[in-house]
């Protein structure tokens, strides 16, 4: 996750991946890298952000190097490549193999508190790149269930959601949590290596070409037969580095919610969850309620939660976009404390099996070349404001997650339209 | 020329090749104006400007007097012609100047494709001397040697043409299109499958992490 969007959120970002691998080739004793392969947009980045291309700074050369775009030849002794995209779908426009779907997970926790009632809590939408806000009455509709499987005051609550109908103490104890589980970007991501015939080569021979006379169609014609393979003989010799930077968003972070009452939504949720060949649009916020013992609440989870959580199975998660490792989650297990038990048991049974997703997920490789998205079952913590009655902000806790921070114009960034300028370029004195 | 003006001239005026249209006009680049295009009876050298040398040993075709609905392509240039297979090779492997079969992974020849390629790497990491006590073996140095396989795949291509399109500018300069499209669609398919072959190999980070269980990282830093 640390890569996740990196590009985005660090100035300098490629200087700093690009020496990052050469250390880590050196620790791998493999020759020094030589070329990045690389989507011409990310090449934006050493070429045409404004540190580069101010006059005040850089004089004539920065308007040149605005005006040339992101083509560079080389950099920081690499040989720059831009992919090539190809079209490998019937009716689909070409596209790249280095850039993919990606679906990560975030959470919202809204504890008991007996002033809830007085609170809007909002979250972004990154589709209109605004902040939404909903209220305890819209909680208690966004989580009720069929067939009053929460406990009876509990399900009381949701239908009834009146501040003057129950005491603060019931108040006081009803928690929420909102998970926005498909939130879809396109990432792209480079390839760094050392090219050459150390690494691999593209095999070739056996060609033939051989001219022929179709008398049936009046034509003449040449057929070009050829053996080829493309070998990497030497994986020690390049890194890939996936969803290094966003691209473009696709879904799951708006404010349509799963309604747990009606069948439709949950199949369509279920149908389109479960559909990783297409980009997501589907609802975003799967909302539940719980009615935890405030003695045995524990008021701080840990960030990621394992969301969907089988909790008669040991918990364990694949990580790394190429799968790199196997970790055992059993530490952010949330849901199988006794106190959300039953409650959460009636939730995961009307979700899409993300277990299943999560653990026949190809790696980042193969779902490029098969143009699926992989999904993972931890979430980490979004970011949420909540406002008092007054509309002032009251907290506002910031997204630790993949995307980092929400806020306003984050969107078009997120859409690979730009990157996070941290501050005006200064005028300095150069020796 | 017209047949109607020779009619009453002598004999010996009207054996003259393309003085009579009593005799076939062989040699008439018109054909008598009946042609719809430009086409005209090839000669070797055109043939052998397409072609290649093979069209040296192209025959006299006992039927090349009669009126033709279409041009055949003479016997001798047919099946594989490997001054042709030369001229796209060389398109291909010299002429595109693709990075990705030249600084990548660059085109290497080999002569057994339907053979299995196999290679292997050998590993002979680097590592710390061990203290030896007096008069005991010293530690052996490890090395490792994994071996791989795969195949080459056949792949083909082919293009259309019109017959005899040597003799007019269009058909030149279709066969010229034509052919540029057939290295460019080889090249991009070499491209690909370049691309393919970076993003599937084996990830050597991943077996050093499957190698050394830990790098000293909770589970909270390894989800990050």
């Amino acid at each position: 996750m640390d890569l996740f969007g990196f590009l985005q959120k660090n100035q300098n970002a490629l200087d700093i991946l690009i020496e990052e691998v050469k250390y880590r080739f050196k620790q791998w004793m493999a020759p020094s890298p030589s070329f990045m392969l690389t989507n011409c947009k990310l090449t934006f980045a050493l070429q045409m952000t404004p540190e580069r291309t101010s006059y005040v700074l850089h004089g004539p050369d920065g308007v040149k190097r605005l005006k040339q775009g992101p083509e560079i030849s080389s950099y920081r002794g690499l040989n720059i490549i831009h992919t090539r995209s190809f079209r490998l779908e019937t009716g689909q426009s070409a596209r790249d193999l280095l850039r993919r779907r990606v679906r990560v997970a975030e959470y919202y926790r809204i504890l008991p508190s007996v002033t809830n009632f007085n609170k809007q809590f909002e979250l972004y939408n990154e589709g209109r790149d605004g902040w939404f806000s909903l209220s305890m009455a819209d909680l208690c509709k966004m989580a009720r269930v069929p067939g009053g499987g929460l406990t009876a005051r509990l399900q009381r609550f949701l239908d009834t959601p009146n501040q003057a109908t129950f005491d603060a103490q019931i108040i006081g104890q009803i928690e929420f949590v909102i998970v926005r589980p498909n939130i879809e970007h396109n990432m792209l991501g480079v390839i760094i290596g050392s090219g050459g015939g150390d690494t691999g080569n593209t095999l070739w021979g056996q060609t033939e070409l051989a001219v022929y006379d179709d008398s049936m169609h009046g034509v003449w014609g040449m057929s070009y037969k050829y053996h080829s393979r493309a070998i990497v003989y030497e994986c020690k010799n390049l890194i890939r580095l996936w969803d290094i930077a966003y691209d473009s968003y696709n879904g799951g972070k708006d404010d349509k919610w799963v309604n747990w009452e009606d069948d439709d939504s949950v199949n369509k949720f279920k149908e389109d969850t479960m559909d990783v060949t297409q980009p997501y649009r589907g609802d975003s916020m799967m909302v539940m309620a719980f009615r935890p013992d405030a003695n045995e609440l524990n008021r701080n989870w840990p960030s990621p939660i394992v969301f969907y959580d089988d909790i008669n199975q040991p918990a364990r998660a694949l990580v790394g976009a190429d799968n790199t490792e196997k970790l055992d989650c059993e530490q952010f297990r949330v849901f199988d404390a006794v106190v959300y038990g039953p409650a959460y048991q009636i939730y995961y049974n009307l979700m899409p099996n993300f277990h299943e997703l999560h653990y026949t997920r190809k790696d980042a490789g193969n779902s490029a070349h098969e143009n699926e998205t992989t999904s993972d079952v931890l979430a980490f913590e979004g970011s949420m404001r909540i406002k008092n009655e007054a509309g002032q902000i009251i907290r506002e806790i910031e997204g630790s997650g993949h995307h980092g921070k929400d806020f306003t114009g984050v969107a078009s960034v997120r859409a690979g339209k730009g990157y996070k300028i941290t501050g005006v370029p200064q005028a300095i004195r150069q020796a | 020329m017209s047949g109607l003006a020779n009619v009453g001239m002598p004999h010996n005026l009207r054996e003259q090749p393309g003085s009579s249209s009593y005799i076939p006009n062989f040699l008439s680049d018109n054909g008598g104006d009946t042609y719809t295009t430009a086409a005209t009876q090839p000669t070797i050298q055109d043939y052998e400007n397409v072609f290649g040398p093979s069209a040296r040993n192209i025959k006299d075709d006992p039927q090349r007097f009669k009126r033709h609905n279409r041009w055949h392509l003479p016997d001798f240039l047919k099946g594989a012609n490997p001054w042709l297979t030369d001229k796209v090779d060389g398109l291909i492997t010299d002429a595109t100047n693709s990075p990705f079969t030249s600084v990548i992974l660059p085109y290497r020849y080999f002569d057994n494709p339907d053979g299995k390629i196999k290679w292997n790497v050998h590993s002979f990491d680097e590592s710390m001397a061990s203290r030896v006590p007096y008069e005991s073996a010293a530690r052996t140095l490890t090395q490792s040697k994994k071996s791989y396989a795969g195949y080459a795949v056949r792949q083909g291509l082919a293009i259309t043409l019109e017959h005899n399109f040597m003799m007019s500018p269009k058909g030149r300069e279709n066969f010229n299109n034509q052919l540029r499209q057939l290295v460019g669609s080889i090249q991009y398919t070499n491209d690909f499958d370049v691309h393919v072959a970076l993003i599937l190999a084996p990830s050597y980070e991943k077996e050093q992490r499957e190698k050394y269980i830990s790098e000293g990282k909770s589970s909270e830093q390894v989800c990050r």
